[in-house]
């Protein structure tokens, strides 16, 4: 028996993503998430169904999409999520590739390029920093749209908010089998840091 | 109850009188109404160096200094960007090149009773019927040298000091009147050493500055003083910023 390696990282669908205009083909309205599985298209209420994002399988990159139906887009991804590597070109756009957890033991793969998306990602990721533990990943829901606006148009950008952080369940775990459902306990609160003293220095009393 | 006393401020620092002088609407923003400005890549790339080279010149490994400096940047900046990954890129050479600079001063001393790291300064400004402390703390003392050093890094090294690091030097400068004063500027490519700025001259104009804040917050409660100053939406002490002066000033 021998391998054959296909290039794949061994992620599938079904496939996460935000939709800041609504598809074409009328499935998903504007300003929502969505899972694609195949051809078909279910909106996923974040803000009500909260998703757990496994942050320490994350990459960033850039992404070059032709925006043809069936043609994959290409990635260049970062060789860690702390460095992004300069724009390959002007075609590239900013992205990251995550896998979530959307309840019911199911996992779902968000790899989505694009100001709004990356976005709301740079933006939760102070909170993300705060990451308790190892092996410790955050419940996420939707809290808010922004708008945002460009020069050369606008777009949505979806907020995120950490509600709490839980142990990695079944379905982010490496090689886990599809459909386990785990209930992820909910993780300890850090505890606040002491605030640093103030030296009791003996200070020269200068006027001026 | 002069305007300090009023508005509960119990000292002020060169940053907060150079904030005041340069970017009213965001002092009142956060010396009033306590909100501040996110701290960018750029000033927590400074501290992170600056961590590095204190745990380096105080007997730690260079190379395991760098390693904790990358580590605290990239868990404060999780998710890089191209600016972030510029800063981060940074950080090792700034490092090895000030230590070029400050490895012959030897270790530097820190207060031996406190948990806080730098030691404290402090003068006095007085005018009629007020008067506050102005505080610092202190990078790097070298008693055996007789020399204070306040580390900047930066991406480009200058050649004269600012106006405002000029009043950071000549506050550290009076309280430690007898220790020389220095601020080593360093790049990733480039050192310079500068001490610019009169003592006498310098804190007389930050004086100035001071009675016209005291004058401000006599005459005015904080939502009265968010109300009349000037927003300039242009400025750099806003950028980063935008969303919470949108949020605060409406503008």
């Amino acid at each position: 028996m021998f391998a054959i390696d296909t290039g794949s990282d061994g992620v599938s669908g079904p496939f996460f993503q935000w939709s800041a205009r609504g598809s074409l083909d009328g499935q998903v309205s504007a300003r929502t998430f969505y899972i694609r599985d195949g051809s078909q298209k279910t909106i996923f209420d974040v803000e009500t169904k909260p998703i757990i994002l496994d942050i320490e399988g994350m990459k960033t990159g850039w992404q070059k999409s032709e925006g043809i139906a069936g043609v994959a887009p290409e990635w260049k991804w970062n060789a860690s999520v702390n460095q992004m590597m300069p724009q390959p070109s002007e075609d590239f756009k900013k992205g990251f590739s995550i896998r979530v957890a959307i309840g019911g033991g199911e996992a779902a793969l968000w790899e989505q390029a694009g100001a709004g998306v990356w976005q709301c990602l740079t933006d939760l990721a102070p909170k993300l920093a705060q990451q308790p533990a190892k092996g410790m990943l955050p419940v996420v829901k939707l809290v808010d749209v922004k708008n945002m606006q460009f020069k050369g148009g606008s777009t949505a950008a979806p907020v995120l908010e950490v509600v709490k952080w839980v142990e990695t369940p079944d379905c982010l775990k490496e090689g886990a089998a599809a459909g386990i459902a785990t209930d992820p306990a909910p993780a300890p609160q850090p505890a606040p840091q002491p605030a640093p003293a103030v030296a009791p220095a003996a200070l020269d009393d200068v006027e001026f | 109850m002069n305007g300090f006393e009023k508005h509960g401020i119990e000292h002020l620092s060169a940053s907060n009188i150079n904030l005041w002088a340069n970017a009213p609407d965001v002092w009142v923003m956060q010396y009033l109404f306590g909100k501040r400005t996110p701290m960018g890549a750029a000033a927590w790339r400074g501290i992170c160096i600056e961590d590095a080279v204190v745990s380096t010149l105080m007997g730690e490994s260079e190379t395991d200094s760098i390693k904790a400096a990358l580590e605290k940047f990239d868990k404060r900046f999780l998710i890089a960007d191209e600016k972030t990954t510029k800063e981060r890129n940074v950080i090792e050479p700034t490092v090895q090149l000030a230590l070029e600079e400050l490895i012959e001063f030897g270790k530097p001393e820190f207060p031996a009773d406190s948990e806080h790291p730098q030691e404290k300064i402090s003068i006095t400004a007085k005018g009629d019927g007020w008067s506050i402390p102005v505080i610092g703390y202190l990078d790097l003392v070298f008693p055996q040298h007789g020399t204070v050093v306040d580390l900047k890094t930066t991406n480009r090294v200058p050649s004269k000091m600012s106006a405002e690091h000029q009043l950071q030097r000549c506050i550290y400068a009076a309280a430690k009147g007898n220790m020389a004063v220095k601020f080593l500027y360093v790049s990733a490519k480039k050192a310079n050493w500068l001490e610019d700025g009169d003592v006498a001259e310098t804190l007389g104009r930050a004086k100035s500055q001071i009675m016209r804040l005291e004058k401000f917050l006599s005459v005015l409660d904080k939502d009265a003083a968010k109300a009349v100053v000037p927003v300039n939406p242009n400025s750099f002490y806003w950028s980063g910023s935008e969303e919470l002066r949108k949020e605060f000033y409406g503008i």
